[in-house]
């Protein structure tokens, strides 16, 4: 790689608080320009909400109660209003989990790409239609659909307006948020086989949230893997991929996934039930579930140690 | 070689569109064949559209076919019970939902469910119920404390646990499972795909497995059938059809499911949606498959046998 | 506490008062319709709330009328919301021709008006406490039927409600059993809205003359209030206190329907966040 440059997005030590629950305990990434970082979890992980918290979109009542969220070196945290909807679109776009809800009913495709150009002063006379209609032509969709209503769109093509909507304002940081998961096997598929050329040919950054662990997998840079509200481990893919997971929840998750068609394995599931973050286990949250476990983890939170491999575990390093 | 348990013969199902005259039609599904044997794990595949949850519902008789024959043990159920079914169809068919949060009643506890099935068919008596529920539990790997709670305080495996715990009471012949994993977490899904596959090697219960997701299909089913816009596109054994499939449908679908290629390779097949509304002849997949030939959108495909237990619904397949 | 315990506490309170007088407090006061002192006195020590046109005792006649316009009014309420909901339910849950036809009949009846008829069958059934909980009864079904059905048609694809079915439950306990607990905080807030009705109507049928006039109750006393001109002559005594109670009896349960109605249905909570924004941050970590 050449020299190196300031991360899109650099997120650290972020506690994210629902009413006197900890949805997200001191989790920290960063994403480089042009990187692919995965974000990866079950039920309760706190995936969704530590990304959208650190963009300041999360939803009431969620509020955030430590920690600094840097885009492009601006700490979103500290921003008021209307500093940050200058940068929401612009600077960061969020494709939303269930686009059908993230389109206007009542607003045409095209309508809502004239909104987003309109609320960062691009002007109608200045191709706004010719550039939403090659945007709808990139992500797969014919751009006669301009004026369709969303509701007559498939969940597949939803999907790929709410991408393109992303896309409008070319930011160098593209958040998705469970892009695929109410999506068929085939179409999901068609879509990120798009997205990835996409980011081939525009270079922006993505944040990909999912609990598809064999997706990221494939796509991702990097991945990172919560538990409970805490960042349990963060690696490049291309290791986890090879076997070289360290933490024991991560490793469990691979244990669990369908071996690949020839692959002689057979999955295994993780024992015990998902920790509530609202009534956590004291010490390391993955404690009780872990085959590793010794008394110490069940007194004392560990530390996530590591650079390139980081893994909060008291009994493995990180790299 | 024994007679299936379960039989669809030409089974179809058409849902009205639009009011008064009813001419338009979204065709659920058509001409079906399908067969489970007895302590069979069966798995009905495919994607939205694809027509398989319509099928396992008319297997549970919550959904009406218009047509074709359904023969349990050789009995067509739909000509001796028109009116929908019996309690005795019920002991021996049940159903497990796919969404563990909304197939409990939330003001009920857990164990309301189960104790009602055993009361219902005779399993137990008001003096024996709370105990036989609390062996259900076992039986499914839950603690028997769970039996007073409600819905909200369990987890999302252990809602379906219960749900299966639900089905087993009446101890079915057949248990038809829709999607049982789909909405679990991915770490949980495989202790309850082998509770499915022990019920069918330890008990001889039946299974038809209906989802999307080969992988969990590859795992435990014995046969399998893929369905694209509600008829059969290829059956067989699941090693076969669901690793190496004929049909070029499968194909697509293996190829998608996989998840080590590393998103380079396309797809092979155009993207599309199945025509269900009122579909033109032929078969439903010539508009998006690699290998059409004008054949394909005249006529309905021919049933080959590319094996003697391997059926490939396609014009382009050759027979053994 | 929040607003909605307040409110249902408040409501609860003054509902368990006006109880309670309507259960003990005729024995505590004298006959109402003993002719005790000079007509149109105004309240004094002997008398606290004077007298009426007829010389009977104000505050005898407001506690003992607050028996009979509780009871009809409670029962009634209770029993429209019973008939509507089964007949609701019924409409909501079977479908095809049994919902058409009951539907026409909701319908129906919801667009006659109901005060002319009231009034019909209220002057041409003889009087009495029957008559009037039939009256009400006949009047006010339809609307709870309609909002049963309708929240039926929604339960009725749930998942739980075919598992009932596939484990062979009869369809009467599919609807009693699996369907109608669920539309329990509907229900209770729809009972509080029917006895408000109830009360109502009832009152405003009496003070027109066509209740009972031989009983007491909060509705004949308002009547002959004013057929003793007690406006006219300024006898503010005679009609003040049971105006009072009632209000304070509709201000009970209203209070009392607002809470089982955000019970009903949360999203009719007012919440405490203030319009969409960015999310606030509130640095408590170090």
């Amino acid at each position: 790689m050449a020299e190196p440059t300031v991360p899109v997005l650099e997120v650290q030590d972020l506690s994210i608080a629902y009413g006197p629950v900890r949805a997200v305990d001191r989790v920290s990434f960063a994403v480089g320009r042009g990187e692919t970082v995965g974000m990866v979890g079950e039920s309760g992980s706190g995936k969704s909400t530590a990304v959208l918290g650190a963009l300041r979109l999360l939803p009431a009542p969620g509020r955030i109660v430590g920690g600094t969220a840097r885009l492009e070196g601006h700490d979103l945290l500290a921003l008021d209003a209307p500093a940050l909807r200058e940068r929401w679109g612009a600077r960061v776009a969020l494709v939303p989990q269930g686009a059908l809800s993230s389109l206007n009913p009542l607003l045409r495709v095209g309508d809502h790409f004239a909104e987003t150009f309109a609320a960062h002063g691009v002007r109608p006379s200045e191709g706004g239609r010719e550039r939403a209609a090659s945007l709808l032509a990139k992500v797969g969709l014919d751009p006669r659909h301009l004026d369709s209503w969303p509701h007559a769109l498939s969940g597949g093509m939803r999907q790929r307006v709410a991408i393109a909507l992303g896309l409008a304002l070319d930011p160098p940081l593209l958040v998705l948020d469970e892009p695929t998961t109410a999506l068929d096997v085939v179409v999901e598929r068609e879509i990120l086989l798009q997205l990835v050329q996409l980011q081939r040919e525009a270079g922006f950054a993505m944040v990909f949230v999912t609990h598809d662990l064999a997706l990221l997998l494939e796509l991702a840079t990097r991945v990172a893997v919560l538990y409970a509200g805490r960042l349990v481990e963060e690696a490049p893919a291309a290791v986890l991929a090879a076997g070289g997971a360290r933490h024991p929840y991560t490793r469990g998750l691979l244990a669990a996934l369908p071996p690949a068609p020839g692959e002689a394995r057979l999955p295994v599931s993780i024992p015990g039930v998902a920790a509530n973050v609202a009534d956590p286990p004291p010490g390391c949250r993955y404690h009780p579930r872990c085959p590793l476990a010794e008394p110490r983890c069940s007194v004392e939170a560990p530390a996530t140690r590591g650079t390139t491999h980081r893994v909060a575990c008291h009994l493995v390093e990180g790299a | 070689m024994t007679a299936p348990l379960l039989s669809l013969r030409g089974i179809g199902v058409r849902f009205p569109q639009g009011g008064w005259p009813r001419h338009r039609f979204l065709r659920a599904a058509h001409a079906v064949d399908l067969d489970v044997g007895r302590g069979e794990i069966v798995a009905l595949v495919g994607e939205s559209g694809s027509g398989k949850s319509t099928l396992g519902r008319v297997v549970a008789r919550l959904q009406e076919a218009h047509a074709g024959q359904l023969l349990l043990d050789g009995v067509d159920v739909l000509r001796s019970e028109p009116g929908g079914a019996s309690l005795a169809y019920r002991r021996r068919v049940q159903l497990v939902f796919q969404d563990p949060f909304a197939s409990l009643n939330p003001v009920h506890p857990v164990g309301h469910g189960v104790a009602r099935s055993l009361l219902l068919h005779g399993h137990a008596t008001a003096a024996t119920v709370r105990e036989r529920v609390q062996a259900g539990f076992a039986a499914v790997g839950l603690g028997k404390e769970l039996v007073d709670r409600h819905p909200y305080a369990l987890s999302g495996g252990q809602r379906q646990r219960v749900a299966i715990a639900r089905a087993l009471a009446v101890e079915p012949e057949l248990i038809v499972a829709d999607e049982p994993t789909s909405m679990l977490d991915v770490s949980v899904r495989t202790d309850v795909l082998r509770l499915f596959r022990r019920l069918a090697d330890a008990e001889s219960r039946a299974v038809l497995l209906v989802t999307h997701d080969l992988a969990s299909a590859r795992l435990v089913s014995d046969r399998a059938v893929v369905l694209y816009a509600g008829r059969v596109m290829e059956s067989g054994p699941a090693a076969r059809v669901l690793a190496e499939p004929r049909h070029p449908y499968a194909r697509l679908l293996a190829a998608a499911s996989r998840r080590h290629d590393g998103l380079a390779a396309p797809l092979p097949g155009r993207p599309g949606t199945p025509p269900v509304v009122d579909p033109p002849p032929g078969c439903p997949f010539a508009a998006r498959c690699p290998e059409a030939i004008p054949a394909c959108t005249a006529a309905d495909a021919p049933v080959v046998a590319v094996a003697p237990d391997h059926l490939v619904h396609c014009h382009r397949a050759e027979p053994a | 506490m929040s607003r909605g315990d307040l409110r249902s506490r408040v409501g609860a309170a003054l509902l368990l008062l006006f109880v309670l007088v309507a259960v003990a407090g005729p024995w505590l006061v004298a006959d109402p319709v003993a002719l005790v002192a000079k007509p149109l006195e105004p309240p004094s020590a002997e008398h606290w709330l004077g007298t009426t046109g007829q010389g009977q005792d104000v505050l005898a006649q407001t506690v003992v009328g607050a028996r009979s316009t509780l009871l009809v009014g409670v029962v009634v309420g209770i029993l429209v919301v019973a008939l509507g909901a089964a007949i609701g339910a019924t409409a909501g849950f079977l479908g095809g021709v049994a919902d058409l036809v009951l539907g026409l009949v909701i319908n129906v009846s919801l667009v006659m008006p109901g005060l002319p008829l009231m009034v019909i069958l209220a002057a041409w059934l003889p009087p009495g406490p029957v008559t009037m909980a039939l009256v009400l009864i006949f009047t006010g079904w339809p609307w709870h039927a309609r909002v049963v059905r309708a929240q039926v048609l929604a339960l009725r694809n749930r998942d739980f409600v075919a598992a009932a079915v596939v484990r062979g439950e009869p369809t009467w306990r599919v609807v009693a059993v699996e369907i109608l607990p669920n539309l329990a905080s509907l229900l209770g807030s729809s009972a509080v809205g029917a006895t408000l009705y109830a009360i109502g109507a009832q009152v405003g049928l009496e003070f027109l003359g066509l209740g009972d006039l031989a009983s007491v109750s909060w509705g004949t006393n308002l009547y002959w209030a004013t057929n003793d001109s007690a406006l006219l002559v300024g006898a503010w005594w005679t009609f003040v206190p049971t105006g009072v109670c009632l209000a304070l009896v509709g201000f009970g349960l209203a209070l009392l329907g607002f809470a089982l109605d955000e019970r009903a249905n949360p999203r009719l909570a007012v919440s405490s966040s203030g319009a969409p924004g960015p999310t606030p941050v509130e640095r408590t970590d170090g």
